[in-house]
């Protein structure tokens, strides 16, 4: 029976929440073949807290993010460049 | 060789690649001043082993293999670098999120974060418990969660500098998220809940 065998194959193919949340991070950084894309997304519509999980792992991006550009160009990084750049210029 | 031509290009490397080496060196090293001074020793290196680079790869990747090494050797000489039980510990807090079947936990089911998340990075209070939380990761996770966001580079670069395989990389930033994740919601999220 066809029937059966589909929805042996959807579970099969059905992540847990700990596979789910580590496709979340491969898809932004590796991305994603066919079967994970169709497992991510089937689980995704129905684990509310898996959709928890998606948003917050995209907010903490977002501030380590901000944060880094706020510290980009600091006092401390352009001392350090200062201080670099003059021992280098020491060497002979 | 140590030419005057040598000294102007290790000069441009110290303006394009010296903050985000040095952030790296202070996640793994969790000293600020350690890290200038490996950060300093990687560009005296490369000064002195220009003639090996030749231009044969990316600066800042090889740049970053220097650091790694020196790193390690900081790590040999304090022997302070055994994090081990840092590690051990934080993928104990992961595996106990999920149950045997790789589902949450009920108690690690964390309900939408409905603050403001653009006013919050004006709040002190909470960029203070952010630094808190990355503190508390153990130094290799703290460090790759810190590069990821560096620049516009792809992952292949960075696992490259950081010396791990793609596959480790991303199981790095899910556990890394994960616990950040736990950590924001106890000191910060929950605790204004209730």
């Amino acid at each position: 029976m066809p029937g059966i065998k589909l929805v042996w194959r959807t579970r099969k193919m059905m992540a847990s929440c700990k596979q789910a949340t580590e496709l979340i991070e491969k898809r932004e950084i590796a991305g994603l073949g066919i079967y994970e894309k169709v497992s991510l997304t089937y689980h995704l519509a129905i684990c509310k807290a898996c959709r928890a999980y998606q948003s917050q792992s995209r907010m903490i991006d977002d501030w380590i993010k901000s944060q880094q550009m706020e510290n980009k160009n600091s006092e401390e990084d352009k001392n350090l460049v200062r201080r670099i750049t003059d021992e280098i210029r020491k060497q002979q | 060789m140590n030419s005057i031509e040598t000294q102007d290009l290790v000069v441009s490397w110290v303006k394009l690649y010296s903050a985000d080496l040095h952030l790296w060196a202070k996640r793994k090293t969790r000293d600020r001043e350690a890290a200038e001074d490996l950060v300093q020793e990687t560009f005296i290196a490369a000064l002195k082993g220009a003639e090996k680079f030749e231009g044969r790869s990316n600066p800042r990747t090889w740049l970053f293999g220097i650091l790694n090494n020196k790193i390690n050797d900081h790590f040999r000489k304090s022997s302070a670098g055994n994090s081990r039980s840092k590690d051990s510990e934080s993928i104990g807090i992961i595996h106990s999120m999920f149950d045997e079947s790789g589902h949450w936990r009920k108690s690690e089911v964390i309900g939408n974060w409905d603050e403001n998340e653009s006013q919050l990075l004006d709040n002190d209070e909470f960029n203070a418990v952010l630094e808190a939380c990355l503190n508390k990761l153990p130094s290799q996770w703290g460090a790759s969660i810190q590069l990821k966001y560096l620049d516009e580079r792809n992952g292949e670069e960075i696992c490259q500098e950081l010396g791990i395989s793609p596959t480790n990389f991303w199981q790095i930033i899910h556990r890394a998220k994960l616990q950040l994740r736990k950590c924001l919601e106890s000191n910060w999220f929950g605790g204004l809940a209730k």
